[in-house]
């Protein structure tokens, strides 16, 4: 009833808009290389602040998941991913195309992140109020050892030996950054050395627009563009064993997907390397893969936007993000002064579920899109960075300045492009940074009133902080084992992407 | 690698030291007996900016053993070496509109900022130049001051 509603909702005018131009923008940056969409939401997300709240998180969700859908458009049509996550599709996908073939791979690269997607949202519709009713049941030392899990998972997953210890201390910092300012709990000033403007604490969006939007355009701003796709798409439905093919890989795509997407740190860039690895194990033909396998496309494709999608349930459940845009977003619930959990689902119940329906008639939007429109994204996917980069960078300082009407946070978000560029350079990894960040402020304020509940003993007395603690130690386990199959690059993959 | 090792390390040993110093500081000139909290005001930060100092002494100490050896990732960018100049011309570009805008006023500090930025990332012709710059500048201005109602700096010679 509750997801009626939301999709009544939905199907106003001023709803619809926002979840077409979160579609578009969605797809927009997920065919341009170098611009992603954790950058593209820190950017957006001071201009929405004068937006209506509703409208704007459902735009924002719209370019999170619209981008995993766009992302494999370059992939197959000229061997550039415009995501990491789609750095699978290119396997395929491209040989496809030098097969004439292209437009069923994009087809079935379409057909099969809908598939995944529309599973996402179902699994968003029915987990997720039941998960955000299950965490009344959390007090301090459940959600401490909640945030103590998310942490040691986003960093256990930036890889082995010094890519570990770099996503450490890139968590550390961001914990640390955000203790600037005010304790919470003592309202002592800290780490302000002497700086007023410190003293009132960084605030997020100045942070996330340096670190994602000039630090990405930094990045990109020498890119030079590809060459534009001129050949022919060929037929886009695949027909017979290859459609059959194609759709079964887009199912298991999607079940491997949907799981990790609950999980910290499994951005879709990793699960659609692992549902790509997973197709080439079980087919009784391996050797087609690399060579224009339709389930190569199929599979990485459904898993990434199942991933992207399910994303949303811890998000929404307990306020934990699990990638870099996730984290945005809840910046942005922060900011418009959503508190996720329970009480988004019971106070703010016309919100979550008409954010829900609008993923529904987002990915609707998306298929269309995708499909008729295909040629004029590969085309708008080689606009120059020397055209945009300019105007990306004049709306990064307008987003960094807008929610305070501060210089400081201008100055804030200039510095942190600087550190977002060096650390892509020295391939050190943004998002554990980002993590920490958000949720370093939780950990410290769970922990303080644990310690006052009971001491340290108080995670061991209680049976679901217990749990999540000896979960922490089992997913280290887990996804130590897993990165194995994944190339370290693809670690990374949300960090903007 | 060598060097950008322990330039990384340097880095992250001066950020700790001054979270300890920072969250000693914090602890110092609290008043403890306001306080009721176990966790003690600047115990935390003095927790993380200690592990913090351990991880970048684990992570120069391993790094260095590895020197030289394959097992260093290579650094993954987007820029080539010779790109170098042109994203330093690029961020002084930032960090001089940042600059700019609270002593020329938004709208000529983000005239000259994106004239300067059209022409560094590569168009170098005037007229298409200007005509983007203009362009741009108005579509803000309409965008953010117009619509939003953004109050911009005006510059130290209106204000």
């Amino acid at each position: 009833m509750d997801l009626i509603n939301g999709l009544a909702n939905v199907l106003t005018a001023a709803n619809l808009l926002y979840c077409f131009a979160g579609a578009l923008l969605g797809t927009l940056v997920g065919v341009l290389p170098g611009l992603g969409p954790a950058s593209t939401i820190a950017i957006l997300l001071p201009i929405t602040m004068y937006l209506d709240k509703t409208g704007s998180i459902i735009m924002l969700a719209g370019i999170y998941y619209g981008a995993q859908y766009g992302g494999s458009t370059t992939s197959i049509l000229v061997n550039m991913p415009g995501e990491v996550s789609s750095l699978p599709t290119c396997f395929d996908g491209y040989p496809m195309t030098k097969d004439g073939r292209a437009g069923q791979a994009l087809w079935i690269a379409a057909v099969g992140s809908f598939i995944a997607s529309i599973g996402g949202v179902v699994a968003v519709s029915l987990i997720g109020p039941g998960l955000a009713r299950y965490s009344l049941k959390f007090g301090p030392p459940e959600y401490c050892a909640l945030v103590i899990f998310s942490l040691t998972l986003v960093v256990s997953l930036s890889g082995a030996g010094l890519s570990l210890l770099r996503g450490l201390a890139a968590c550390l910092l961001g914990m640390l950054l955000a203790c600037v300012g005010i304790d919470p709990l003592t309202g002592v000033p800290r780490l302000h050395f002497g700086f007023t403007g410190l003293m009132q604490g960084l605030d997020i969006i100045p942070v996330t627009v340096g670190l994602f939007g000039i630090g990405e355009i930094l990045s990109s701003a020498a890119a030079r563009t590809g060459r534009i796709y001129e050949g022919k798409l060929g037929r886009m439905m695949p027909r017979g064993d290859e459609l059959r093919k194609g759709l079964k890989a887009s199912a298991r795509g999607t079940l491997v997907g949907l799981p990790l997407g609950l999980l910290p740190g499994f951005v879709p860039a990793v699960s659609s390397f692992l549902a790509y690895d997973l197709e080439k194990h079980i087919s009784k033909h391996p050797e087609r893969f690399g060579r224009g396998a339709i389930e190569g496309v199929a599979a990485p494709e459904a898993a990434n936007n199942a991933t992207a999608q399910t994303g949303f349930i811890p998000l929404f459940a307990f306020g934990i993000p699990t990638s870099a845009s996730t984290a945005v977003i809840l910046a942005a619930l922060m900011v418009y002064g959503l508190q996720p959990g329970p009480v988004l689902f019971d106070a703010n119940k016309a919100f979550i579920w008409t954010v829900i329906g609008s993923m529904f008639v987002g990915n609707v939007m998306l298929l269309v899109l995708n499909l008729p429109l295909v040629g004029l994204w590969a085309r708008i996917s080689q606009v120059p960075y020397k055209y945009l980069a300019p105007i990306v960078l004049g709306v990064c300082i307008v987003g960094a300045y807008s929610p305070r009407n501060s210089m400081f946070d201008v100055g804030v978000a200039i510095l942190f492009g600087f550190v977002g560029f060096l650390m892509k350079k020295v391939s050190w990894p943004v998002a554990p940074l980002i993590l920490g960040f958000l949720l370093a402020p939780m950990l410290e304020t769970s922990l303080s009133q644990s310690l006052n509940m009971g001491g340290p003993g108080v995670f061991f007395s209680r049976p679901i902080a217990a749990t999540l603690l000896v979960l922490t130690v089992v997913a280290v386990v887990v996804a130590a084992r897993l990165l194995v199959r994944v190339p370290p690059q693809m670690l990374d993959g949300d960090d903007g992407k | 690698m060598k060097r950008k090792l322990l330039i990384e390390c340097a880095v992250l040993l001066t950020i700790g030291a001054l979270g300890i110093a920072g969250g000693m500081g914090a602890y110092l000139r609290s008043d403890a007996r306001t306080q009721s909290s176990l966790l003690q005001p600047g115990v935390y930060v003095v927790v993380i900016a200690a592990v913090l100092v351990a991880t970048a002494l684990a992570y120069g100490l391993l790094g260095l053993r590895r020197a030289g050896a394959a097992s260093l990732p290579p650094p993954t960018t987007s820029t080539s070496a010779e790109d170098g100049p042109a994203v330093r011309l690029v961020y002084t570009a930032i960090v001089l509109y940042g600059v700019l805008i609270p002593v020329l006023g938004y709208v000529p500090a983000t005239l000259l900022f994106l004239a300067a930025e059209f022409w560094l990332l590569g168009v170098r012709s005037w007229p298409r130049n200007l005509a983007l710059t203009l362009a741009t500048t108005v579509a803000f201005y309409v965008l953010f001051v117009h619509y939003g109602e953004m109050i911009f700096p005006r510059g130290v010679f209106v204000d």
